[in-house]
């Protein structure tokens, strides 16, 4: 996929993230449908970039590609159990099918800790690929094009 | 694209599915997966039953009124007709906590990239002018 393609959905995903990530300001009912939709930006994410994890899974002697890989495994661990823990105790979502969930004192801590480990290993993960987003700002692509060559680089398979 | 997409989602579900299944391990049968609400359904957080079956999880939610008899979820064998557990119902459950301190991360969080993307900004922009006029 071309780099504006990957850069839209990264905003996307971040902009959803956000909005997901505060039920305080938008309520139960805009945090789980929103939370969905998330999910399916997530899923569009790791599936564009899928040539890189299989990329790194066969070559594991660079240490950087390693680290990073494992980086978004752990990330994607604690997205599915904050995702799953909150299904668990949906208030909208799974009362609206017809359904309850038991459990609610287990998955309701779960999904609390769950939550607040995704925004670490979130930034950590925006933090890792910060060179990529950084060859993509205007008066840096202006300044040095070879800047953005390096950039693409580090992500090897980022951009395929 | 599809084909990867596809395995995406078959990761994703694989990764949920042991989710599920750690946390069942480590729950019991507390641990369950979504039943059909019937008329029998207890309140996942109070334990209360609606005579018509219609589960007040998204509200609205009965108040105690010394007939509604709860079942507590927590205390095995308890059971009341006013139920401490309705402060919890009426905070926690129906509106988010305050303790989700998610705002008070995120917020300073995004301030400081923003200043240092400001900072990175200005500082490459007077070398970029400098570059023009040469």
């Amino acid at each position: 996929m071309k780099t504006s393609g990957n850069l839209i959905i990264d905003l996307l995903a971040t902009i959803i993230y956000i909005v997901a990530a505060n039920p305080l300001i938008t309520g139960w009912a805009v945090h789980e449908w929103v939370s969905i939709g998330l999910l399916l930006v997530f899923v569009v994410h790791c599936a564009t970039h899928f040539d890189w994890i299989v990329s790194t899974f066969r070559h594991r002697g660079e240490r950087v590609r390693t680290a990073n890989l494992a980086l978004d495994v752990a990330t994607l661990i604690v997205f599915m159990v904050c995702m799953v823990s909150g299904l668990m105790v949906s208030r909208h979502i799974v009362p609206l099918f017809g359904f309850v969930s038991p459990g609610y004192f287990i998955w309701n801590p779960i999904h609390s800790l769950s939550a607040k480990l995704l925004l670490a290993l979130l930034i950590v993960h925006g933090v890792a690929h910060w060179r990529w987003f950084a060859s993509l700002l205007p008066w840096r692509r202006a300044l040095s094009p070879q800047h953005e060559q390096e950039g693409m680089e580090d992500e090897t398979g980022m951009d395929e | 694209m599809a084909r990867r997409l596809i395995l995406t989602v078959i990761v994703f579900l694989l990764v949920g599915v042991v989710v599920f299944a750690v946390t069942r391990l480590g729950g019991g049968d507390v641990v369950a997966l979504p039943q059909r609400i019937a008329v029998d359904t207890t309140c996942p957080v109070a334990g209360c039953m609606q005579p018509d079956g219609a589960c007040h999880a998204a509200g609205p939610y009965p108040t105690p009124d010394g007939n509604f008899l709860m079942n507590c979820p927590r205390v095995v064998g308890c059971t009341d007709t006013n139920c401490h557990a309705w402060d919890r119902i009426e905070g926690m459950r129906s509106k988010p906590s305050e303790a989700s301190m998610n705002l008070w991360i995120l917020a300073p969080v995004l301030l400081v990239v923003a200043l240092v993307a400001m900072v990175y900004a200005m500082e490459k922009r007077p070398a970029k002018n400098k570059r023009d006029g040469e």
